[in-house]
């Protein structure tokens, strides 16, 4: 099959193409040269992008080809140089709704060729995902859509919600683009993390320095907010957690519908599990939405029992926890204190 | 259950999967499954793997399991603990059972038994010998039964082949074995895909999570000719199609239709999609479907809860579990009923029976016993 390229102005638009690289090699530029003073516009257009994706907003700006191309590079480098995995989480995220924008505009607006220049040379050779136009509209196959869309959670993109006929699932532009944000997302994760350090220029160090002090600002804020004493067991879990371990499925369960009974969202959950090494993202939302009962049979799972917990192994039981029959009781009212239980008969 | 029946029912099985080998079918890429069986009196076994037919064959002589199981999934290491399996891909399964159903039929055969001391009744309330609330309810299926979940299998299918473009020779059928059926889908392009895509399939085939907004109603629609440009026609493919074809027989009755629903409203409406998804949709156990870890009953063996087989069905309107499915011996044996309602095996009616010894077949005296209704004299 003939590939289409991609012109040299789109690559300002989606600067992670093979194509961007290639280009890049041509200007022939060397890291050293970013300590000149002619560079600094686009060390401060790395550090933008990046400051505006940790806000969650989208990087809107399109300049020339050769600013938006290379600040693209240098703030992946100034992302892997920081080495937050949060940072580089956001990062990316912001990026691939940058991509969305554009993509979104273009398969409303853009001719045919266009068109099949983008569904060929992003959806299909980035992510394997063969996109036919029919009739003004797209249509994937079943199981490209759903290894994607059932992990997002509108009831909207519920197969059962979305016309399909003969394995095809149809969808308009803006869904066919929204279909590939998180492999976009995961994508762009990959270039930082694959990108080689070698000896950062003065400037980038500097730029990246200022960014590590505005993110240990934030991280200390949250922190204050988040040392809240959980019970021993529960504690015992997020402390294997932070070791980068991979606690038991029990354990996981434990935290979980622990951390659901005294309040907290499904996204705080989940970013309990982040420092899991078999951390993924989709699967653990899945997980902790189903034991709200949001998804499967709809049964609401509660915290088990100390009885249960110390069952599992996962009980580090202290004096604090004396007279508690379940952790998510720990810290208040104990069995048989305050009110009298009513006498039965 | 007691000594003698155990043994009776042990040696029809036995003497099944000595004689009849040929019934137990042999899984696609046998060596990367999972088998596993449930012994008699001792429990399950699990993450067993076999290289070929034989094995499992001299496997299943050997330890005479009262059911077997073979894992949907294909694994790199099927002998593993769970974690260490590798999944390499799995079937897509579904599971039909007409208890399930709400039939109005399974009040004439559906018995209660208490576990505690085996007392059969007729209507579920603690037990009436001893008291236990632990009551089991037991049903013996019907040829109503079989026609209401055949009538799923055949909803199910047309979904499957017409929506999601599975070929039918991609679908394989089996009469479960008990009162219902199971699909074996064998596609290359479904295999991989894991717990929460095949979950919404499941959800897909039962019609389940529709919501008002994928036919055009939302919440604050008001303008009948807006909600019109959205409101699908008996033509539209999908589901939006097989909506719009209970709701009306000709598309000229859109705008009578799209009136009612918007002066009724959204929540009525909502019951109403339900009501329809439940009906055109088919039931099924979603449970099963989403398990990709699961093992599943293997294609030939007998079910233990009524001694029949799990048998393919080539042709679903043709099929009739109760002698295609009925593999035990004719000799006859003693059998003490405590209660059973008629019911049909084979050529040959049997029952009402209350209190009383009598001489069956093996394959109808296994049948009872299995249900828990008899015991071996």
């Amino acid at each position: 099959m003939s590939k289409i390229e991609f012109g040299k102005g789109d690559l300002a638009k989606y600067p992670f193409l093979t194509e961007a690289g290639q280009y890049l090699k041509e200007l022939d530029y060397s890291l050293a040269e970013f300590d000149e003073q002619s560079k600094m516009h686009v060390i401060e257009r790395a550090y933008e992008r990046i400051i505006t994706a940790l806000d969650g907003n989208i990087y809107r700006e399109l300049d020339d080809l050769d600013t938006e191309v290379v600040s693209f590079l240098i703030a992946l480098i100034m992302v892997r140089a920081l080495g937050v995995r949060s940072v580089s989480r956001k990062y990316s995220l912001g990026e691939a709704r940058r991509t969305e924008m554009f993509l979104e505009q273009e398969l409303k607006h853009e001719s045919e060729e266009r068109m099949r220049a983008i569904l060929t040379g992003i959806f299909n050779d980035l992510f394997s995902i063969d996109v036919i136009q029919e009739n003004g509209k797209f249509k994937v196959k079943v199981a490209d859509y759903l290894k994607r869309a059932s992990y997002f959670h509108d009831n909207h993109w519920k197969l059962v919600n979305r016309t399909v006929n003969n394995g095809f699932v149809y969808l308009n532009s803006d869904e066919t683009v929204r279909l590939i944000r998180d492999e976009l997302t995961l994508y762009i994760y990959d270039k930082i993390n694959k990108m080689e350090l070698r000896q950062l220029p003065e400037a980038i160090k500097t730029k990246v320095n200022e960014l590590r002090n505005r993110v240990v600002k934030d991280a200390e804020f949250k922190r204050y907010f988040t040392t809240t004493k959980y019970p021993p067991c529960v504690e015992h879990v997020l402390q294997v957690l932070s070791k980068g371990e991979n606690p038991p499925h029990s354990a996981r369960f434990l935290l979980a519908t622990y951390m659901l009974s005294i309040g907290k969202t499904v996204d705080e959950v989940c970013n309990f599990f982040e420092a899991a090494p078999d951390y993924n993202e989709r699967v653990t939302r899945y997980q902790v939405e189903h034991l709200t009962g949001m998804r499967g049979s709809g049964t609401k799972y509660t915290c088990p029992s100390c009885e249960k917990v110390a069952s599992d192994n996962n009980c580090y039981r202290t004096e604090e926890c004396d007279g508690i029959v379940n952790p998510v009781r720990f810290g208040r009212g104990r069995v048989g204190s305050g009110r009298a239980k009513p006498e039965s008969g | 259950m007691e000594e003698q029946s155990l043994n009776l029912v042990k040696q029809s099985f036995k003497e099944f999967y000595f004689k009849h080998s040929d019934y137990v079918e042999t899984p696609l890429r046998i060596e990367e499954r999972e088998f596993g069986y449930m012994q008699f009196d001792n429990g399950m076994v699990r993450h067993l793997s076999f290289k070929d037919k034989g094995e499992l064959n001299v496997h299943l002589v050997k330890y005479i399991p009262s059911d077997v199981y073979c894992s949907c999934a294909y694994y790199i290491n099927p002998t593993a603990p769970i974690q260490e399996k590798i999944f390499k891909g799995a079937d897509l399964i579904f599971d039909i059972d007409a208890d399930e159903l709400s039939l109005t039929c399974m009040k004439e055969h559906e018995v209660w038994i208490c576990n505690n001391c085996g007392n059969v009744m007729t209507l579920k309330q603690n037990c009436t010998k001893c008291e236990s609330v632990k009551i089991e309810k037991v049903s013996l299926a019907c040829d109503n039964c079989i026609d209401a979940a055949k009538k799923e299998v055949k909803k199910l299918v047309s979904l499957l082949h017409e929506d999601l473009g599975i070929q039918e020779k991609e679908i394989k059928i089996y009469f479960s074995g008990n009162h219902g059926f199971h699909l074996h889908v064998y596609s290359k392009e479904l295999e991989q895909l894991e717990a929460p895509s095949r979950a919404d399939i499941a959800d897909y085939v039962a019609g389940n999570n529709l919501i008002p907004e994928a036919v055009g109603i939302r919440r604050n629609s008001k303008s009948v000719r807006e909600v019109i440009s959205r409101f699908p026609t008996i033509d539209d493919i999908g589901w939006r199609g097989r909506i719009a074809r209970v709701l009306m027989k000709d598309n000229k009755e859109r705008p009578r239709i799209v009136k009612r629903i918007l002066k009724n409203g959204y929540s009525q409406f909502k019951e109403e999609l339900n009501r329809i998804a439940r009906e055109s949709g088919a039931h099924i156990d979603p449970k099963v479907t989403m398990d990709i870890h699961r093992v599943f009953r293997l294609q030939g063996t007998i079910n233990s809860k009524s001694g029949l087989a799990k048998v393919p069905c080539n042709n679903i309107d043709d099929f009739d579990p109760f002698t295609s499915a009925c593999v035990l011996a004719e000799d006859q044996v003693n059998v003490h009923v405590r209660y059973s309602p008629k019911f049909r095996l084979r050529e040959n009616s049997f029952g009402p029976f209350k209190e009383q010894t009598i001489r069956l077949p093996t394959y109808a005296a296994v049948y009872l016993i299995c249900k828990g209704l008899a015991t071996a004299v």
